[in-house]
């Protein structure tokens, strides 16, 4: 179970970074960079001092993202602006 | 109490102002359907509990048996918290050096400290419970905490399912974006075919999904409040049922307690009054949805003996 999910989110990140051949891949690539950047700010804003009301149930998933964690902080934290940005489009308080 | 309609619900929750009765009313109604020869579970989800007070014996997290057909729990947020967290770390060894797990740890425990966790732990193990339905119990008895708590328990699902909605639409849009990439990738395109994580996300918005339904479903749950016939106790509990509504779930009964009947002197038959004027409040704002009294009685409420004795008179 576990090496599926490695693999699988290892093919993510291999793709984000640029690991396949593919034409015309720097837009797509760029979106689904951006896109992938909002899914980990929805699980772990927290960890960046966004407060998170599910950070509890986002845990769950902490194991799966562990080996990624460092680096997308510091590409995240190259774009703060844009994650002050981005966190304003989640009404996160209830 | 009688009503027919209520022994056909599955799930039975107290709600209520704090110290309105809830434990009292919910201890009893679950002693007299587990006489019935009902298979009931007692449930607490306020932290500060009390069924142990009332049933004069140790009740904890884990279930119970009281006696024949009733078992009891205390959910105990703090424990459950600490098994959860100590799972997440156990999996994130397996994963990663130690180095990377001492720096994740400061994390994990930061995240442990913040508000959410103690109504996120009991919400967790609310789901947990709630799908012990039919199997063992026959019907699962809720004693909740004082109003506010109890309100957020009720719409933690729909916020819950929302988050996790937009966590499997953004994944689902990235994954889509590589699959257009994968079509001039022959190599990519054999590594995307399933996405296990959406999978584990989507059985995630199913328990959600579970207990939404089983709290909007009128066939499955039941909601009582218990209320004084006091100016505060009314205002609280018409507002909590209008927010309920809001979010689609419906109260079904409301039990009003500490009734002054046989009262003589000066300074309660002042009370009496007060308490008649509130009363007839009371009957025009819940009208049908009254579905029972209690008197005020001479001394506390606990152990099994004085339970037996409560009876959730119809209202005259
Ligand atoms: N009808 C009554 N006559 C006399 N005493 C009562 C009556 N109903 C409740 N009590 C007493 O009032 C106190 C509070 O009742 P109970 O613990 O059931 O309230 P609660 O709503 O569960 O409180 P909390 O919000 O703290 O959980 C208890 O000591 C109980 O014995
Ligand atoms: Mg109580």
């Amino acid at each position: 179970m576990k090496n599926k999910f490695k693999h699988s989110l290892a093919v993510i990140s291999d793709f984000l970074e640029g690991a396949f051949k593919v034409k015309a891949s720097s837009i797509i690539r760029k979106e689904a960079s951006d896109l992938n950047d909002d899914f980990m700010l929805l699980l772990f804003g927290d960890f960046l001092g966004i407060p998170n009301p599910f950070s509890y149930f986002a845990l769950e998933f902490l194991p799966l993202f562990v080996e990624e964690l460092e680096s997308w902080e510091k590409r995240i934290s190259i774009r703060k602006s844009i994650v002050a940005e981005k966190a304003g489009q989640y009404d996160f308080c209830c | 109490m009688t009503n027919e309609k209520i022994l056909t619900k599955k799930f039975i929750f107290f709600a209520g102002k704090g110290g309105s009765g809830k434990t009292t009313c919910s201890a009893s109604f679950a002693l007299n359907l587990a006489r019935k020869g009902f298979k009931i579970l007692l449930v607490s989800t306020d932290p500060a509990h009390s069924l142990s007070h009332i049933f004069e014996r140790k009740i904890g997290s884990k279930e119970i048996k009281i006696e024949e057909n009733l078992w009891a729990i205390e959910i105990d947020p703090k424990k459950e918290a600490r098994k959860y967290i100590k799972k997440i770390k156990e999996s994130i060894k397996e994963v990663v050096s130690s180095v990377i797990v001492e720096e994740i740890k400061k994390q994990i425990d930061t995240a442990f400290l913040s508000p959410g966790v103690e109504e996120s732990a009991i919400f967790d193990k609310f789901i947990e419970i709630m799908d012990k339905i039919g199997n063992p119990y026959d019907k699962i008895v809720f004693d909740t905490a004082p109003t506010g708590h109890t309100l957020r328990l009720f719409t933690f699902p729909e916020l819950l399912e929302s988050w996790i909605e937009r966590l499997i639409e953004r994944r689902l849009q990235v994954i889509n974006l590589m699959k257009m990439a994968s079509k001039v990738d022959e190599s990519l395109r054999k590594k995307i075919e399933r996405d296990p994580l959406i999978e584990l996300l989507k059985k995630r918005r199913e328990k959600f999904l579970l207990v939404r339904s089983y709290l909007q479903n009128k066939k499955n749950s039941c909601i009582i409040f218990v209320l004084d016939a006091e100016r505060l106790s009314i205002l609280e509990t018409a507002d909590a049922i209008s927010l309920l509504k809001k979010h689609g779930i419906e109260v079904d009964g409301i039990i009003i307690n500490r009734i002054l009947t046989k009262i003589n002197s000066k300074f309660f038959s002042k009370r009496k009054e007060i308490q008649k004027k509130n009363l007839d409040e009371i009957k025009t704002k819940f009208k049908e949805m009254i579905i029972g009294y209690i008197p005020l009685l001479e001394s506390d409420i606990y152990g099994k003996e004085s339970l037996e004795k409560i009876k959730f008179d119809k209202f005259k």
